[in-house]
């Protein structure tokens, strides 16, 4: 049995929202197509059983001792009475409310969970079919449809033996009372016969009700056969029509709630957000970054002593080095004006300071390779890039001789 | 048609990190904390329900606008009017070598609709980055910057928004791609809503896909908090004998920290994070002997309504036997399943404390204040995970100060209210495990000190 669109939607949107391992996501509907087929088949195979069942108890009740008469009301309330006494549970248990979850120790999860081993379903997979058509409104409608739906099938069962019974014994329809009169038999009768009437069957008269009472002289064929139809009538119309009306009923209302939550949740699907990424210009060189190994490097040296010299702090956003704070001889090279005049000047012996907590450009290293012949030293202060530093400007031609780590 | 976000900025200011965090994907692109990461241009699209909305172009960061810029005032392309420049300087081989990462994103500034210009508060407004604010100023596109590590501790951001003042730029943004605020995101949108009114619509749907799905996260990420509890404080562990033995309680305290670890999993499923993001430390774990407490009301009445509807469920099967025997027995059948219906649902309640009662076996159960330090790692993970920018590269990390020092840091009234509620709730063997949450007042109470401090802010 195959899933309908919103079912599918809501069960892909279902194990996005509650089930974690998403490697399941590629092995839902096929195993959430056989859960669906087996439990059909189950539910099928129950109702020919009660089918079967009303087949074999009817003609346990027109059992009559070898008499051949049949007390009419006896046989109606044995055939009729616990199917009306269901109904009005039913109608009863419809006042509760229904449940909104289920839980572990829930008959209908464990019963399913025993079918699901059986069937080697995975337990995530009976979940979403318990969340996705059993939850509250759904339920109580489905078990409803299928409580009908059983009752119609042992009714039309025991209808079906009782035709044959019938039609191949010879009864009488006798009635007896010691509490009721002939009067109230009769309007009894009466009462009884008014939806068969509808459909036009033809319901006992008052002679008929007296043959019926009246043991003393065979009943005339007509009489025998009218209370036969009339048995069978009131079988037929408050046992099995009920019934399939009421399934027929619960069926409409269960696909309605199981509708409405497959698209409330089919909706949240739609509303999830997609994305897609394309490469629309390539880098065209391969790794230009290779750098040198860190063996290669000269250790730095420590800190210099010499802090009383001019110094040019390049693309400085921190604060001021520890070093430097009393140096009232600091100037900031911080845009393409003031790396112009520095380089202008060509003063030899100057000292530059890197923050190397950020990252070499190109754009600094261009600049740095300017200034470096002017550079006694090059200081760099900060651990963070000092190594990508260190490698950026030797590979610039710097020597590394120039190169020194400013501590705090 | 969507609208075509182009997001540039100097190097390492953060333009993979920012898509990643208003993508929620870990994976796109390539993140380091050095200069020259990105080296293709690359377009990410975003659609809801089928439509694309949005269109992000990352590109390679600017090293060199200082040099650029300068090519721009030189005696070659002065004389020209920037799109002539901007137009001429792609097809320039000269060029090429040194400047192949700036002629890549003057390439795209042409199809761009806006420009989001990243800027790194960290850093002072430098030469080259306001160089690069001229450079783009050229293509005659609305420009946003977006003022990334908003939340780190910055002496530059008066300096960065006098610069582009003088720029007439006013619409900036705040932003942090590692500390996310959806405000911040709402108020990008925002903006790009005021820049671009034909896609309003769309930019509001946008909004509001988001805020839902955040609120969402949110929410799932609570109930999963208060299922994990439930578990963990109904989660009883039979000894074979009065006293437990170590292997006994090892084991138990696995089964604990796997409950813990299976929430941390799913926390991190929903909001997209993988099990790197978060390193935390082995939970504390104090345990002691489960007794059934005879005494509260609420236990008793909960057997109460479990025994009426044993009885209704003994009462149904009953009538099912009436039916086949074609209602001969008279109801006998439906009598009987009541009685019996009702009786097997109080003596399982009872079954399984006086069996391990008599068979003097020693029940494992978690300690209140266990419960109470699971409870607290959990909100502080949630509001983590809910704030966490998908560009963030350090782990969370948490101590086990809570159990050690739960008088000192949690309100000592706070700290009797939980314990009291916990040992409610592990009285309520019936939760283990629960699929769906029951209305009942502890767990809303539960719910109500989840939501406390982990409300969206």
């Amino acid at each position: 049995m195959t899933p309908k669109k919103y079912e599918l939607n809501a069960i892909k949107t279902y194990f996005f929202q509650n089930i974690a391992n998403q490697g399941l996501s590629n092995q839902i509907v096929e195993p959430y197509k056989k859960l669906l087929a087996r439990v059909n088949m189950v539910s099928t195979g129950l109702l020919i059983v009660f089918f079967i069942l009303g087949a074999l108890a009817a003609p346990l009740s027109f059992s009559n001792d070898g008499t051949q008469q049949l007390n009419t009301f006896w046989l109606l309330l044995i055939l009729l009475g616990t199917h009306i006494l269901s109904l009005l549970i039913w109608c009863l248990g419809l006042l509760s409310k229904a449940p909104t979850s289920y839980t572990e120790s829930d008959w209908l999860a464990s019963m399913l969970g025993k079918l699901s081993r059986w069937f080697s379903v995975p337990e995530d997979i009976t979940k979403a079919y318990l969340d996705l058509r059993m939850r509250g409104q759904c339920r109580r409608w489905y078990m409803s449809r299928f409580l009908h739906s059983a009752w119609a099938a042992y009714l039309c069962g025991g209808l079906i033996s009782a035709l044959l019974f019938l039609a191949t014994h010879r009864v009488e329809f006798i009635w007896a009372t010691t509490l009721l009169s002939q009067q109230d038999i009769a309007a009894l009768s009466q009462a009884i016969s008014t939806v068969p009437n509808w459909f036009g069957l033809p319901t006992p008269a008052p002679s008929d009700i007296y043959w019926q009472h009246s043991q003393a002289q065979p009943q005339p064929d007509e009489v025998r056969k009218l209370w036969a139809i009339w048995v069978l009538s009131c079988i037929l119309i408050y046992g099995v029509f009920v019934r399939l009306v009421l399934a027929l009923l619960c069926h409409t209302l269960y696909r309605i709630q199981r509708h409405k939550q497959w698209f409330a949740l089919a909706n949240t699907a739609q509303q999830v957000e997609s994305s897609t990424v394309e490469i629309i210009d390539s880098d065209s060189q391969h790794d230009s970054q290779a750098s040198q190994s860190i063996e290669n490097i000269t250790p730095l040296p420590a800190n210099s002593s010499d802090l009383a010299h001019k110094y040019y702090l390049f693309e400085w956003s921190k604060a001021i080095p520890k070093p430097l704070a009393h140096n009232q001889d600091l100037q900031f090279i911080n845009d393409a004006t003031t790396q112009s005049v520095f380089l202008q000047r060509q003063e030899q012996g100057q000292y530059l300071v890197i923050d190397a907590d950020i990252s070499p450009d190109r754009g600094s290293l261009r600049f740095l390779a300017q200034a470096a012949p002017y550079c006694n030293k090059i200081y760099l202060q900060g651990e963070h890039f000092q190594s990508a530093w260190q490698h950026a400007l030797i590979e610039r031609g710097i020597s590394s001789a120039q190169l020194a780590q400013l501590k705090d | 048609m969507s609208i075509s976000l182009l997001i540039v900025g100097h190097a390492n200011t953060g333009k993979t990190s920012l898509i990643r965090t208003l993508m929620r994907d870990h994976h796109f692109g390539e993140v380091s904390n050095q200069a020259g990461t990105t080296r293709h241009v690359e377009k990410i699209t975003l659609a809801l329900n089928g439509k694309a909305i949005l269109e992000l172009i990352d590109t390679p960061g600017f090293e060199d606008s200082i040099g650029l810029w300068q090519i721009r005032q030189s005696p070659q392309y002065k004389p020209q009017n920037n799109r002539d420049w901007l137009s001429h300087i792609q097809h320039d081989p000269a060029l090429l070598p040194d400047f192949e990462q700036e002629l890549k994103i003057i390439k795209q500034l042409q199809r761009a609709d806006i420009i989001l210009y990243v800027i790194d508060l960290r850093q002072a407004p430098l030469g080259k980055y306001l160089n690069e604010l001229d450079i783009l100023a050229c293509a005659n596109k609305p420009i946003v910057p977006v003022l990334n590590f908003c939340k780190a501790p910055s002496q530059h951001e008066a300096d960065w928004k006098n610069c582009l003042a003088e720029r007439q730029l006013h619409a900036y943004v705040p932003y942090d791609s590692v500390a996310f605020y959806f405000a911040d995101e709402r108020k990008l949108y925002q903006t790009l809503q005021s820049l671009a009114p034909d896609h309003y619509d769309a930019l509001q749907a946008l909004i509001k896909q988001r805020e839902e799905d955040a609120n969402t996260r949110l929410g799932n990420a609570q109930l999963e908090l208060t299922k994990t509890l439930l578990a963990c404080a109904t989660e009883q562990f039979t000894c074979r004998t009065n006293t437990p033995t170590a292997e006994e309680s090892d084991q138990f305290e696995d089964i604990i920290r796997q409950q813990e670890q299976a929430f941390i999993q799913a926390c991190l499923d929903l909001y997209a994070f993988t099990k790197e993001d978060v390193a935390l430390d082995n939970l504390d774990i104090q345990k002691g002997q489960w007794q059934q407490d005879l005494f509260d009301s609420e236990t008793l009445k909960s057997w109460g309504i479990n025994s009426s509807t044993g009885a209704a469920t003994g009462a149904v099967i009953g009538a099912g036997i009436d039916l086949l025997s074609a209602g001969l027995t008279l109801g006998t059948a439906t009598t009987l399943g009541a009685l019996l219906g009702a009786g097997v649902q109080t003596g399982r309640s009872f079954k399984s404390s006086i069996a391990n009662k008599l068979r003097q076996r020693a029940i494992l159960a978690l300690a209140p204040s266990t419960l109470i330090a699971l409870l607290k790692r959990g909100k502080q993970l949630i509001m983590h995970l809910h704030h966490r920018g998908h560009a963030s590269q350090q782990a969370y990390t948490s101590h086990n100060e809570l159990t050690q020092n739960s008088q000192t840091m949690i309100n000592k009234a706070e700290m009797a209210q939980l314990e009291k509620l916990f040992r409610r709730i592990s009285q309520r063997t019936e939760w283990h495990h629960i699929n769906e949450l029951p209305q009942h007042k502890y767990i809303q109470a539960l719910q109500q000190e989840i939501q406390t401090n982990t409300q969206d802010h």
